[in-house]
């Protein structure tokens, strides 16, 4: 057994090793590319790098977007789509809503119910997927649409406001607990830590990665992998959950046709960061980038006042052009592409 | 009720005499009306739902009120118009979102033999409003609110608040839709020919009046330019979004003037606390009904409509809002 197994062992650390610097340097462009971006915008406006437009404009735009890519990044590892994050959003923005309004309820038991209420949603999603076996495509196309008919059923077609009845829910997005930045920016951070952890040191992250990579050996080796997908589908939701509380703090209210759209940015934020679309593959913190990519590069042309049409021409090169750049770099260190 | 009862006694009995029932049949006749708006959610056209309700009720029709969920969506309206005429109503009311594409349909539905008025933004119909009619291919006519003439009315507003002078951003929602092209528009050309002493940005979108991206856009405006005096919204969403980004940026009240489009309960709540300015509002009851008046005439009594009801607009603010002639056409 010794000399198999030790074999065995020793290409699975150079495996790992290498997955590592793989991974790492799929970061590093990332990061370059934003440090390139945001030099460009800083020369043509410096005005671009001040403090409020970092932390009120960039960052605060990469709230909601970012919070969203986060919980679709699980799905994308697991070889798994979520088309629905946008439209799920809406709906849990408006239950949430209705909910807090109608039972008084304080801000964090509405932040806590907006959790739930997303998770709960992200496991539907997990028990079509798993249960009825359908394509993650087309079952989350399917509670996108549900989702999106439901969010103006709920809320009876009429934007529900906060501000003027619940004390302190806009302080969730725009208060500073840490001065100068805002509380929006500080749930995305914490939310990527915790993330992070559940991916790289948790049972539940190692399971991500394993379907993603192979979901028949998974199988084989023992794994409940029905069970584990609904819980990471439930997990996207917490964090769409969270992403609907943020949306409703900022607007001060929850408005029902926002959220169509939101999906693929988010999808592409995932993409930019690094994460493969065939599974197996990606990292919270390459999201993240991802994420401040676009959210740099729209605020940047807006800033410039790009006329908006040329702004969509620029942001789609600039997708291609990073996703175009890491299928080079993969094919380079001869990994499968997306 | 009794009264009732004989009169109708009488007109049936009228009618036998007469050898004539087939008429009176047809103006008893429940009429079927097919209404295909922009969109459902925004209040405005639950408000045109709502003129377009109690106007049927009154004339004995019943009404089928239809949109999609985003005014972005195109092909969801095309597909609804198609769907209205293979029902074959009596009628159709259309808020055209794709201006050119409804065309071959339009013209499909004149010859099915269904009328067809146009409400709130009238189809690239050949040769415009002028030439519709009931010889027209395309529609008998359009209610709706002269959206330039709306947007004019702000820049003459924005103006007065400014005292001609000063940076002003227009926010758009809509590059595509004629509302929303007529709203900036109208805007930014009277500012150009009348108010030299103001300088526009470059427009900028909230596509389909999504708030969030509003906020976003104005709060990079409002970095970008520190003198930045005022901000034109054009619809109820941008007009949130624009807010909430004073909001953030933590603005005094009035610092940067606002004035934004149509009303909904927290646009209201802001101008009545002074973080709006005020917005224009047009009739969007006055649109529904006078649609399913014109239709209901036009099919039961061959009263041809005129091609153009303009349906009007008005500017309010925190002086006014409660004044019967404004709140009644606003909504919460």
């Amino acid at each position: 057994m010794s000399d198999v197994a030790k074999k065995a062992t020793q290409s699975e650390d150079s495996n790992k090793v290498m997955a590592f610097v793989r991974r790492e340097i799929g970061r590093v462009t990332a990061i370059a590319s934003l440090v390139v971006i945001f030099a460009f915008f800083t020369i043509m406006r410096p005005v671009f790098a001040s403090w409020a437009n970092v932390s009120g404009g960039i960052l605060m735009s990469t709230t909601v977007i970012g919070l969203l890519a986060i919980g679709v990044t699980f799905v994308i590892i697991t070889g798994g789509i979520d088309l629905s994050v946008g439209t799920m959003m809406a709906l849990v923005a408006v239950i949430t809503g209705k909910t807090v309004m109608a039972m008084n309820l304080n801000v964090w038991q509405g932040i806590l119910f907006g959790m739930v209420v997303g998770t709960i949603l992200g496991a539907v999603n997990g028990i079509l997927i798993t249960v009825l076996r359908l394509p993650p495509f087309i079952a989350t196309l399917a509670t996108m649409k549900g989702a999106q008919g439901l969010a103006l059923i709920v809320s009876d077609l009429k934007p529900i406001l906060f501000t003027t009845d619940v004390k302190g829910w806009d302080a969730i997005a725009q208060g500073n607990i840490i001065p100068n930045f805002p509380n929006a920016v500080f749930i995305l951070l914490l939310a990527a830590v915790v993330a992070s952890i559940i991916l790289n040191k948790t049972v539940l992250g190692r399971y991500t990665f394993a379907i993603g990579s192979n979901t028949e050996a998974t199988k084989l080796s023992g794994v409940k992998v029905d069970r584990w997908l609904v819980a990471i589908y439930a997990l996207c939701g917490l964090f769409v959950g969270l992403a609907a509380v943020v949306m409703t703090s900022r607007l001060g209210s929850a408005q029902p046709d926002l959220g169509l759209g939101y999906e693929l940015e988010a999808i592409a934020a995932v993409i930019i960061g690094g994460t493969s679309l065939l599974g197996g593959k990606g990292t919270i913190s390459g999201t993240i980038i991802g994420a401040l990519i676009m959210s740099v590069l729209i605020n940047g042309l807006r800033i410039l006042e790009l006329q908006q049409e040329w702004q969509y021409v620029v942001v789609g090169i600039v997708i291609l052009l990073a996703v175009y750049g890491d299928n080079v770099r993969r094919r380079r260190a001869g990994e499968s592409t997306h | 009720m009794k009264k009732g009862l004989l009169s109708v006694a009488a007109v049936a009995a009228l009618a036998l005499v007469a050898g004539v029932s087939a008429p009176v049949q047809a103006a008893d006749k429940t009429l079927k009306i097919e209404l295909i708006s922009k969109g459902e959610t925004h209040q405005f056209w639950q408000a045109v739902k709502k003129g377009a309700q109690d106007q049927a009720a009154k004339m004995n029709a019943e009404i089928n009120f239809v949109g999609p969920a985003a005014e972005t969506m195109i092909d969801k309206q095309l597909e609804m118009l198609d769907t209205a005429i293979a029902k074959k109503p009596d009628a159709i009311g259309y808020a055209a979102l794709g201006t050119t594409q409804s065309l071959p349909k339009l013209k499909a539905a004149h010859a099915a033999g269904i009328p067809v008025y146009m409400f709130d933004t009238a189809a690239s119909c050949t040769g415009g409003v002028p030439k519709l009619g009931p010889k027209s291919d395309c529609a008998l006519g359009v209610a709706y609110t002269n959206s330039t003439a709306a947007g004019s009315l702000a820049a003459d507003k924005m103006a007065a608040l400014l005292g001609n002078k000063g940076k002003v951003l227009v926010v758009g929602h809509s590059q595509t839709n004629q509302t929303g092209i007529d709203r900036a528009n109208g805007f930014t050309n009277r500012i150009k020919s009348k108010y030299k002493g103001i300088k526009l940005l470059t427009v900028q979108y909230a596509e389909g009046g999504d708030a969030l991206k509003a906020q976003e856009i104005v709060s990079a405006a409002l970095v970008a330019n520190k003198d930045l005096a005022g901000i034109y919204g054009t619809n109820e969403g941008v007009s949130i979004g624009a807010g909430q980004a004073f909001k953030a940026a933590k603005l005094k009240n009035g610092a940067v003037k606002l004035i934004g489009f149509d009303s909904g309960k927290q646009q209201m709540a802001n101008i009545k606390s002074g973080l709006q300015t005020g917005a224009i509002t047009q009739s969007p009851m006055g649109i529904g009904a006078k649609t399913v008046e014109a239709l209901v005439n036009y099919v039961r009594n061959k009263t041809v409509p005129k091609n153009l009801i303009d349906t009007g607009f008005y500017y309010y603010d925190k002086s006014n809002i409660a004044k019967p002639e404004i709140a009644g056409n606003l909504y919460e």
